[in-house]
């Protein structure tokens, strides 16, 4: 009996290891990035440098969850930077800064807008019948667009508590707690939940999910407004951080949260993915650009950088498949 | 409406563009039985299956389920009503587990929709138990052969307890000893009270396991009989009208003076090793063997598709070296592989556009497609191979399989091949269409082309093939001349016991 048990505990283990090599891949060279950024920097690990990592992880984090719900479809999102940025503007504009709860009405409003983007992305992709390359592409600029066009330049003032709050300065741990929470949330949706694996079934093989009598429309209308829903949520948290509107904030997050979902081991082709490999990519994207600043690299060539991260990314992972 | 009859189809017609799939047919299935849909493709049959499992709907006519009228919008509804089916295609996500795979959209869950893992894998094991189907359940389908797959498919159905089980053409993926496997299974499911239909173009397999055969023709009804009162012959005569002896083509004179094509001691990793032989002149040299003992490398090696690790291929006496699949089809070596849609055909190409794809530089002025040059070349591969279609014109997604796979072998053609190796000629083809690809197979043969023929269908092998090379574990456990061919004399070689 125990030998048995023994046998299906060793099983287990082979098992997660088969299904996850790529992630431990990551979390490998994570530890390496980390170790690497210790020696260039002493300061680099200690409590207050942590803090800071996992506060300007945030954003970028809860953004790439969006883009790996949508990779899990089989459909891709190149309008989430755009939607972030329209959701700060909207969030910054409406803001009163003076009253003590002048915060929530921008906040529920803000949070509409973004999902409002996302469910048009969903709407046009299911009942247009249109590739969701093309479309979030058209509504990156749309979106964009009427962003600038309420905020020509930047500028505004965001709610003081508030933001204070939410980057965990009142005393209560909120980024922290937030990252768990956010872990655990996603996991659940993604990994746990049927509708988690209703999306990985579309992304699958839809005809198979059809005939399962899965609603692949519901299904994508679904995660396109959660994916405006997530992206709004990064939009406030860098809002918070960056205490003003501006129109463009967000444009480097769409680039960025493919390069976190795919490093994190989310496959282009649909079906694979979880949290626990997007929540690395987050750190690993962040760690290179505080590496970059710290060795006083110009921020122009880090946007070369980042193109050139995503690259290497997808041909590990294309080589990976074969 | 008679009361054994658990289902009933009367005059059911479906068109599909001009094209009429179903002329006002009757269908009728009593409880309990295994109802096996028959004949040619084209016929209708998959038509008729998927407008009972609600995936097509019907233009005219009534169904009866139970004696109550029903119209199903789509699979689910009618998985609902206790009728499913198991697709050619392919209806699993391969990137997910057997078991979430089997449970897709049945998750047992709690009230946050989190769904019960253990609460799966005890209904999978007990489920699995009770049909004797081993599976890893946490296993990746992708990873999974073939026949699992297809195991998979089957408890995904089972496990939403159908009344109606629809099957269509289960067998033709699978080879010998798992076919028995299925037919157990199968068997079972009666055992249990299930109801099955199924497709199936191997007509000892409908022999052998139904209680019934309904034949369709050209989108019309022919009759429904009871397997007892069958054999191959009438059945045959049913389906086409015309008898066994005629399908497969007379053998031609073999030179075994002349040697055409020989592989020496020819390795694919650890796929295939050590394999010689050669073809003569005029011969159809045949490779049989259970499915995964290296029959696919085998060909796949020697047209290149593979690097092969060790041996050498000749033509006509002479080595040649190969590396890439450019190489093989410089020295005239053609596959028609195995999957005529996915590996063969750009479905959504023309005839001509397809016939064309492998020889274009053969037709060229300057850098130019010389279009003259090619449609005259389209309408003569039309003419030569008896391909049926309005005109070259049309894209080959609207021709029937055994005319795709008369594009497929025209493609190849086109280069001239001296050396022509098929990988499963015939699978899901009708057999009169079979019979004409056996025709033309042997003609080529007799104008000195080599052919190789790699089948799981073991009358296709006994019937077309001079001499058969049955493959073991990646080596040859047999050669068998024609007169020591039969299915016992093959399957005792393929099991490794020659």
């Amino acid at each position: 009996m125990s030998k048995m048990n023994l046998r299906m505990n060793s099983f287990k283990i082979k098992e997660v290891m088969q299904r996850n090599t790529h992630v431990v891949y990551m979390y490998l060279f994570l530890l390496i990035m980390v170790i690497v950024a210790g020696i260039l920097d002493p300061d680099f690990l200690s409590m207050r440098n942590i803090n800071n990592l996992i506060l300007s992880s945030q954003p970028i984090f809860i953004v790439s969850c969006a883009q790996m719900i949508i990779l899990l479809m089989g459909d891709i999102d190149l309008s989430l930077g755009s939607i972030i940025g329209l959701v700060n503007v909207v969030f910054v504009m409406l803001m009163q800064p003076e009253q003590p709860y002048g915060f929530v009405v921008p906040l529920v409003v803000a949070i509409a807008v973004g999902v409002l983007c996302g469910l048009m992305n969903g709407f046009l992709i299911t009942k247009m019948h249109l590739p969701s390359v093309i479309v979030t592409i058209a509504t990156s600029n749309i979106f964009g667009g009427l962003a600038l066009f309420a905020c020509p330049v930047p500028g505004g003032k965001v709610h003081n508590i508030f933001s204070r709050f939410i980057m965990g300065r009142q005393g209560f741990p909120f980024p922290i707690v937030l990252m768990i929470g956010m872990f655990v949330a996603i996991y659940l949706v993604a990994s746990r939940s049927t509708f988690g694996m209703k999306v990985r079934a579309v992304g699958g093989n839809s005809f198979a999910a059809y005939t399962t009598g899965i609603s692949i429309e519901r299904i994508k209308l679904t995660a396109y407004g959660l994916a405006g829903f997530l992206a709004s949520l990064s939009s406030i948290f860098l809002t918070s951080q960056m205490r003003c509107a501006d129109a463009t904030v967000g444009n480097s997050f769409t680039v960025n949260s493919l390069t976190v979902a795919v490093v994190g081991g989310t496959a282009l082709s649909g079906s694979v993915g979880g949290v626990s490999g997007v929540i690395g990519g987050s750190f690993i994207i962040m760690i290179i650009n505080n590496i970059l600043n710290l060795i006083n690299v110009s921020s122009f060539y880090q946007y070369v950088i980042q193109g050139l991260v995503l690259i290497f990314a997808l041909a590990i992972s294309s080589k990976r498949k074969k | 409406m008679d009361a054994e009859n658990i289902l009933e189809l009367q005059k059911i017609s479906k068109h599909f563009g001009g094209v009429t799939a179903l002329d006002e047919v009757d269908f009728s299935c009593r409880r309990n039985e295994i109802h096996c849909i028959a004949g040619e493709n084209g016929a209708g049959k998959s038509t008729l299956l998927k407008i009972i499992s609600g995936l097509l709907e019907t233009d005219h006519g009534h169904m009866f389920l139970n004696g109550e009228t029903m119209r199903f919008k789509s699979p689910h509804v009618a998985q609902k009503h206790g009728i499913a089916m198991v697709y050619q295609e392919l209806t699993l996500i391969p990137e997910l587990t057997v078991e979430e795979n089997i449970f897709l959209n049945i998750e047992p869950k709690n009230k946050l929709s989190i769904i019960d893992r253990k609460q799966v894998s005890n209904n999978l094991a007990q489920l699995m138990e009770e049909y004797n189907i081993i599976l890893a359940p946490r296993a990746v389908v992708k990873n999974l052969s073939i026949a699992e797959q297809q195991m998979t498919e089957i408890l995904k159905i089972l496990v939403r307890n159908p009344e109606i089980i629809i099957l269509d053409e289960p067998t033709s993926a699978l080879a010998q000893g798992e076919v028995e496997k299925l037919f157990k299974i199968m068997r079972t499911m009666k055992a249990r009270g299930k109801t099955l239909l199924f497709i199936s173009h191997r007509l000892d397999e409908i022999l052998d396991i139904t209680d019934r055969v309904t034949v369709l023709k050209d989108s019309r009804l022919v009759g429904t009989y009871e397997t007892s009162d069958l054999d191959h012959n009438k059945l045959i005569r049913a389906m086409v009208g015309r008898s066994l002896t005629s399908i497969f083509p007379k053998l031609n004179e073999i030179d075994t003076e002349q040697t055409v094509f020989s592989v020496e001691s020819f390795s694919v990793g650890n796929k295939i090793r050590n394999v010689s032989f050669s073809v003569y002149h005029g011969e159809i040299v045949g490779i049989a063997g259970l499915q995964g003992h290296g029959q696919t490398e085998l060909l796949n090696g020697i047209a290149a598709l593979m690097p092969h690790t060790k041996g050498t291929v000749s033509i006509h006496g002479t080595p040649v070296v190969m590396h890439k699949p450019w190489d093989a089809i410089r020295q005239g070596i053609a596959l028609v592989p195995v999957d005529r849609k996915t590996e063969g055909l750009l479905l959504d190409l023309s005839v001509k556009d397809n016939l064309a794809l492998a020889s274009l530089d053969k037709r060229k002025r300057r850098k130019f497609i010389d279009r003259k040059a090619e449609k005259a070349f389209a309408q003569e591969m039309v003419k030569r191979l008896t391909i049926k279609c309005a005109n070259e014109q049309i894209a080959v997604k609207n021709l029937s399989g055994g005319n795709q796979q008369k594009v497929v072998l025209g493609k190849e053609l086109g280069i001239e091949p001296k050396v022509l190796l098929f990988n499963e000629p015939t699978r899901g083809i009708d057999i009169e269409a079979k019979s004409e690809f056996y025709s033309i197979m042997r003609k080529l043969a007799s104008q000195g082309v080599g052919i190789v023929v790699v089948s799981s269908d073991l009358m296709e092998v006994i019937g077309i093939c001079d001499r058969v090379i049955v493959l073991y574990e990646g080596k040859v456990s047999g050669i068998l001349a024609k007169e020591e061919m039969s299915e016992e004399s093959i399957m005792r070689c393929a099991v490794g016991l020659g």
